[in-house]
C-alpha cells in the first residue's frame, strides 16, 4: 500500500510542477491564473474545513479573515514602507487575532442556527467597517496597484506565482494535515461527534473550539494574502458573507469528511463556474440544482462519493 | 417643544411601518422554524415571486381598476402553492438530516428561484403602482402621512391577530402547535403530520408572497430584491426567538423604532446597530427575547 | 487507510483538472476580428441603463462592420457580466486577455470593479474604455496612459448640479446620500459647484442611508423636521428609482424642491412611470429632446430603428446608458481609422484630443488626463404638452471646460498617490 501512496504523490507533485511549463507552450497564461485561484480558494476551504468538517460548527462569517489578511497586506504594503515579508506575516496574525475575538463569543454558543448568525453578524459587522472606514480602507473604491516583489509578479507572466502559491498551499496544506491528524485534531473530531461525552471525560470544549477557530482564521487569513498578491487589488465585497457561503458550498461539494474534501469542491466551483458561464447566464440554476442533488442524495460530497467507492472496491479485492 | 413631539411621532409612524414590513417577512421565517425546525434561507425568494408576480397581474388586468386587489388576492396563494410544491418535493427529505444541510438546501433554492425568476422576467427593473383608492394622504399630529404607509401598518396587524387566532383558536392551529412540539406523538395520534407541515409551509410561503404585493408599490422591483431584505429578516427572527411570532413581531418593531429614531441621532450607522444588536441578544440570550417556540 | 484514499482522490482530481483544461476550445479563426471585451453589471438594479448602454456600442459597431471595418477585419464585442462586483470584474478582465485575447477592454458601471480593472488594463499595458462608471478617480488620481472615459466624472457632474442649483433661489438645503463613494462624490461636488456661484447658502442637514435600502421612511421624515428649502438627492441610479418612488409616495415632491443627480435621464421616467414625480429638478449628460437639433432627431430616430431590429423599441435613448455608450464606441472607432492600427499605443495617440460629433455637438477626448469633456444638462422636470412623460424646461447646459479640473490639478493628484 504504501507503494501506491507513494506512487499517487509522486505523480500528483510532478503534475502540479510541470502544469504552467506545458501550459505555457500549448494553451493561455488564463488557465495558470485559474489553478492559482483554484489554490487560494482551496487554501482558504481547507482551513475553513477544520472549524466545519472536523470542528462540526458552522460558521458563516470565515470572509471576515479571508477579507482580514487581504486588507492588512494591501494596507501595510500600499500606505506604509513595510517590508514585504512583514506584511506576508502580520496578516495572518492579525486574522488570528480577529479570529480569537470572534471565536471567543462564538464557541459558547450552542445550536449551528445561532453560530452561524453570529459569526455572520461578525463578519457583516467587520464588512460595514471597512466600507465605511473610507480613511483607512478608501472604501467602496477598494486598494489598487499593491507592490508585488518582481519574483513574483504577474506583470508577465503567472508561472512565477504559480510556483510560489503552490509552495505556499503546500506548506500550509501539510501544517494542517498534521494538526488534523495531532492528537489535538482527533480531540475535535469527538467534539463533533459527542460534545458531551467529550466533557465527561475532562475535554475543555470550548478551548478546543476556539484553538481550531483561530488556527483556520490564521491560514484563512494566508489565502487572502495569496489573493492580494496575484489581483493586486482589493475590495470590500471580499468580507461579505456571500465568500463565506462560497466555502460552506465548497466543503459541501467536495466533501467536509475528508481532508482533500473542499480541495476538490474548489477545484469543481472554480472550473465549472468558469466554463458555465462561458455558455450560459444561468449559473445560479446550475450551481442551485448541484447542490440540491448533492444534499439529497450524496451529502458526503463528491471526495466522499470517491472515498466509499474506493473502500467498496477494495473490500471486494480484499474478499476475492 | 411642540416641534419636537410632532418629530417623535412622525419618527415613531415611519418606524412602524418599517416594522410591519419586517414583521410581515419574518413572521413566514419564524413560523417555519417554529414548526418544523428548518430555516428557509430561500424566503426572500417566495417574497421576491410574489412581487413579481404582483407585477405580472397589475399589468395583465392593467384596464381593470381593482388589479392590485386581484394581485393581492392571487399571487400569495400562487406563491403558497408554489411553497407547498416544494415541501412536498424537497424539503421533506430534509427533516431528519443536520441542520447543516438543511441550511444548505434551502440556500441553493435561492439561486434556483434567483435564475427561474430572471428567465420569466428578465433583469428590467420593474414597477408595480399604488392602488389608486390608498393613494392619497391623511394628517396626523400635524404631519402627512400617505395612506398606503397605514395600509401596510394594517395588514402587518391584522396578519399579526390572524396568526394569533389561526394558532390559538382553531384546532388546525392547535395541531399545528402540537405537532411543533412533539412530532411522533401526533402521528401517534393518527393525525398526517406530513400533510400538516406542507399546509404551514404553504402559510409561511403564502406570508412571504404577501409581504411581495405589499411592498411592491414602494420599492422598485429587481433580481437582488430577495438578498436585499434576507439578513435584516433573519435578524428580526433571531432578536425575537426562533419559533416566536409575537418575538418576531417585538422585534420588528424594536428593530423599525430604534431604527427610525436613531437616525435622529446617529445616521451612519444603523445597519451596524441591527448586527451589533443580533450579535448581543445572541451572545447574552441566544433563545430570543421572547424564547422559542410557536406561541 | 483514509490516507491512500486521499491520495487516490488527489490522483484524480489533478488528472480531471488538466484534461479539463487541455481539451478547453481554443479560438482559431481565419480572419480576427478586432475583439473589444466589455465588462459590465447585467444583474441586479444596473441593469436599467447597462442593456442600453451595450446597444449604444453596438450601434456604432454595427455601423462601423457595415462599412467593411478597418481595412476588412470587423469588430466583435464579447461581454462580460461582473455582476456589481470588483473581484468579478477583474477575473472576467484575465479571461478577456488572457483566453479570448481581446485587443481592447471595455466597462464597467461599478467604480470599484473599475479602478480594478483599470489597474490590470495598465500592467498589461491594453486600452481600457469606460463608459458608465463615474469616479473621478478613474482618470484624475489613478489615471494612466491606458484609461480613457467617454462618459461623465462625478465631479463634473456634481458641479454641474450644483452650478445650476445656484441659479435657483433657494438657501438652506439638504443632503440625502447613499452611502458609498459615488454618492459622497456627487454630493460633495454638488456642494462645491453650489457654494462657488452661491455663497450665501446654508446646509441645514444631511443623512446617508446604506445602499439598497429598501424603506427610506424615517430618512424623509426626519429630512421633513429640519425644514429645508430645497432638498438634494446623491443617489447612484439603480437607488434613485426606490427613493423616487418613495418619495412621491411620500408626497415629498410636492412639499419641497427636490434636485436629483441625474433625474431628467430617460431612464427614469421609463421604469418609474406613473410614479415619475413632477415639478422636481434633474439633470442628465443628454437630453434626447434637447437640443431640438436636426442631428439629434436623426440620432433619436436611428436608434429607434436599431432597438425595433433588436425587438424591443426604444424612442428614447437614455443618457447614462445608450448615449454613454454611442460615445465611447465613436471614439474607438474613429481612433482606430485615425491610427489605422489596433496597436494600442497607436490608438492611445489617436485618442488623445480627438474630437467626435455626437448628436448634442463635438465632444473632445482631453489628452491629458483622457477625460472626455461632456457638458451637463439641468432643468425642472415638468409635464410637457406632447411629451410621452414628464421632461425637463428651461435647459441650462453647462459645457465641461467650465467645470472639469483643470490639467495641472489633475496631474497633481496623480502625482500625490504617487
Amino acid at each position: 500500500m504504501k507503494a501506491a501512496k507513494w506512487i499517487t504523490g509522486t505523480a500528483i507533485a510532478v503534475a502540479l510542477i510541470a502544469f504552467p511549463l506545458i501550459m505555457e507552450r500549448i494553451s493561455s497564461q488564463y488557465y495558470l491564473y485559474l489553478v492559482v485561484k483554484i489554490m487560494i480558494w482551496a487554501l482558504f476551504a481547507t482551513s475553513f474545513n477544520l472549524v466545519l468538517g472536523y470542528g462540526g460548527m458552522m460558521s458563516f462569517g470565515h470572509a471576515a479573515f479571508y477579507g482580514v489578511g487581504a486588507y492588512c497586506c494591501a494596507l501595510l504594503l500600499v500606505r506604509t514602507s513595510c517590508p514585504v515579508w512583514l506584511a506576508v506575516l502580520a496578516a495572518p496574525c492579525l486574522a488570528a487575532m480577529i479570529g480569537l475575538m470572534i471565536g471567543y463569543f462564538s464557541v459558547k454558543i450552542k445550536g449551528v442556527f445561532y453560530f452561524a448568525t453570529l459569526t455572520l453578524a461578525f463578519s457583516q459587522l467587520l464588512y460595514i467597517l471597512v466600507f465605511k472606514w473610507r480613511n483607512l480602507t478608501l472604501g467602496d473604491d477598494g486598494i489598487q496597484g499593491v507592490p508585488v516583489p518582481p519574483f513574483i509578479s504577474t506583470l508577465d507572466s503567472y508561472v512565477n506565482y504559480y510556483y510560489c502559491a503552490l509552495i505556499v498551499t503546500a506548506v500550509c496544506y501539510y501544517v494542517l494535515l498534521r494538526i488534523v491528524r495531532s492528537p489535538f485534531g482527533l480531540v475535535l473530531a469527538t467534539l463533533r461527534e459527542n460534545p458531551e461525552r467529550a466533557t465527561f471525560i475532562g475535554v475543555n470544549v470550548q478551548k478546543y473550539r476556539l484553538i481550531a477557530f483561530v488556527i483556520s482564521a490564521f491560514f484563512s487569513g494566508i489565502a487572502g494574502v495569496l489573493l492580494v498578491f496575484l489581483e493586486t487589488s482589493v475590495a470590500p465585497d471580499v468580507l461579505k458573507w456571500s465568500n463565506s457561503g462560497e466555502v460552506i458550498l465548497m466543503g459541501l461539494l467536495g466533501g467536509m469528511q475528508v481532508f482533500l474534501g473542499p480541495t476538490l469542491g474548489a477545484a469543481i466551483m472554480v472550473l465549472l463556474n468558469s466554463f458555465v458561464t462561458s455558455y450560459t447566464e444561468y449559473w445560479g440554476l446550475f450551481l442551485g440544482t448541484t447542490l440540491v442533488l448533492i444534499v439529497l442524495f450524496f451529502p458526503q460530497g463528491v471526495a466522499g462519493v470517491i472515498y466509499e467507492k474506493l473502500l467498496q472496491a477494495r473490500t471486494k479485492r480484499k474478499r476475492a | 417643544m411642540e416641534l419636537d413631539w410632532s418629530i417623535l411621532f412622525a419618527q415613531f409612524i415611519s418606524g412602524l411601518c418599517r416594522a410591519m414590513v419586517l414583521f410581515l417577512m419574518a413572521s413566514g421565517l419564524t413560523l417555519v422554524f417554529g414548526v418544523m425546525r428548518v430555516i428557509n434561507f430561500a424566503h426572500g425568494s417566495f417574497y421576491m415571486l410574489g412581487a413579481y408576480l404582483a407585477y405580472s397581474l397589475t399589468h395583465v388586468f392593467a384596464a381593470t381598476p381593482g388589479s392590485f386587489w386581484i394581485a393581492l388576492l392571487v399571487a400569495p396563494v400562487a406563491v403558497g402553492l408554489l411553497g407547498g410544491a416544494v415541501e412536498y418535493v424537497l424539503l421533506r427529505r430534509i427533516y431528519s438530516k443536520e441542520h447543516l444541510l438543511q441550511i444548505l438546501l434551502t440556500y441553493a433554492l435561492i439561486f434556483i428561484f434567483g435564475d427561474l425568476i430572471k428567465m420569466l422576467w428578465g433583469v428590467e427593473l420593474r414597477i408595480v403602482n399604488l392602488p389608486p383608492i390608498l393613494a392619497g394622504f391623511v394628517s396626523l399630529a400635524g404631519q402627512d402621512f400617505p395612506i398606503y404607509y397605514l395600509f401596510i401598518i394594517g395588514t402587518g396587524m391584522t396578519v399579526a391577530l390572524g396568526l394569533w387566532l389561526l394558532l390559538k383558536m382553531t384546532t388546525l392551529g392547535k395541531l399545528i402547535r402540537a405537532a411543533a412540539e412533539h412530532r411522533s406523538m401526533v402521528e401517534m395520534l393518527g393525525y398526517n403530520v406530513s400533510g400538516l407541515f406542507t399546509i404551514v409551509f404553504m402559510v409561511a410561503t403564502w406570508l412571504g408572497g404577501l409581504a411581495g404585493v405589499v411592498i411592491a408599490p414602494t420599492v422598485r422591483l429587481s433580481l437582488s430584491m430577495d438578498m436585499e431584505i434576507i439578513i435584516e429578516c433573519f435578524l428580526v427572527v433571531i432578536i425575537g426567538g426562533l419559533g416566536n411570532i409575537w418575538g418576531a413581531l417585538l422585534a420588528a418593531l424594536i428593530t423599525g423604532e430604534l431604527y427610525a429614531l436613531g437616525i435622529l441621532v446617529l445616521e451612519k450607522y444603523a445597519m451596524a446597530f441591527l448586527f451589533g444588536l443580533a450579535a448581543v441578544v445572541i451572545i447574552l440570550r441566544p433563545s430570543g427575547l421572547l424564547g422559542r417556540g410557536v406561541s | 487507510m483514509k490516507t491512500g484514499k486521499e491520495w487516490s482522490v488527489a490522483a484524480l482530481f489533478v488528472l480531471v483538472a488538466t484534461v479539463i483544461c487541455v481539451i478547453a476550445p481554443t479560438n482559431v479563426f481565419a480572419e480576427k476580428p478586432i475583439k473589444i471585451g466589455l465588462i459590465d453589471s447585467y444583474t441586479g438594479g444596473a441593469a436599467a441603463f447597462t442593456k442600453p448602454a451595450l446597444t449604444g456600442w453596438k450601434m456604432v459597431i454595427e455601423e462601423f462592420n457595415a462599412k467593411g471595418g478597418l481595412k476588412g477585419r470587423k469588430i466583435e464585442i464579447i461581454t462580460r457580466d461582473d455582476k456589481f462586483k470588483p473581484d468579478e470584474a477583474l477575473t472576467h478582465a484575465r479571461e478577456l486577455l488572457l483566453k479570448e485575447n481581446v485587443d481592447f477592454l471595455a466597462g464597467t458601471t461599478n467604480s470599484g470593479a473599475c479602478l480594478a480593472v483599470s489597474e490590470f488594463a495598465k500592467q498589461k499595458k491594453k486600452l481600457l474604455m469606460v463608459h458608465i462608471a463615474r469616479s473621478e478617480k478613474i482618470t484624475e488620481a489613478k489615471g494612466h496612459q491606458y484609461i480613457f472615459r467617454g462618459a461623465p466624472a462625478a465631479d463634473i457632474e456634481g458641479k454641474a448640479g450644483g452650478a445650476f442649483a445656484a441659479t435657483q433661489p433657494f438657501k438652506k438645503w439638504y443632503i440625502l446620500g447613499e452611502d458609498y463613494e459615488y454618492g459622497h462624490s456627487i454630493a460633495n461636488n454638488f456642494w462645491k459647484g453650489l457654494v462657488s456661484n452661491k455663497p450665501d447658502v446654508e446646509k441645514v442637514g444631511e443623512a446617508w442611508p446604506k445602499l439598497q435600502e429598501t424603506d427610506y421612511t424615517p430618512y424623509l421624515t426626519a429630512m421633513m423636521a429640519k425644514k429645508p428649502d430645497a432638498v438634494y438627492i446623491a443617489f447612484g441610479a439603480s437607488g434613485m428609482i426606490t427613493i423616487m418612488k418613495q418619495a412621491k409616495l411620500f408626497g415629498l415632491t410636492e412639499k419641497v424642491p427636490v434636485f436629483a443627480f441625474s433625474l431628467a435621464d430617460s431612464v427614469f421616467p421609463k421604469a418609474l412611470k406613473e410614479s415619475m414625480p413632477v415639478d422636481v429638478y434633474g439633470g442628465s449628460n443628454y437630453l434626447w429632446y434637447y437640443p431640438d437639433t436636426p442631428e439629434n432627431k436623426a440620432f433619436v430616430k436611428s436608434y429607434l430603428q436599431f432597438t425595433e431590429k433588436m425587438g424591443e423599441p426604444d424612442p428614447y435613448p437614455s443618457g447614462i446608458g445608450a448615449f454613454a455608450g454611442y460615445c465611447c464606441a465613436k471614439f474607438l472607432v474613429e481612433a482606430l481609422v485615425k491610427a489605422d492600427s489596433i496597436e494600442t499605443d497607436k490608438v492611445v495617440k489617436a485618442l488623445e484630443g480627438l474630437a467626435i460629433d455626437t448628436p448634442i455637438g463635438k465632444i473632445t477626448m482631453r489628452a491629458c488626463d483622457h477625460q472626455a469633456a461632456t457638458p451637463a444638462f439641468w432643468g425642472k422636470i415638468v409635464r410637457v404638452e406632447g411629451a410621452p412623460f414628464p421632461v425637463a424646461k428651461d435647459v441650462q447646459v453647462t459645457p465641461a471646460d467650465k467645470i472639469m479640473p483643470t490639467c495641472e490639478e489633475v496631474m497633481a493628484s496623480r502625482k500625490g498617490e504617487k
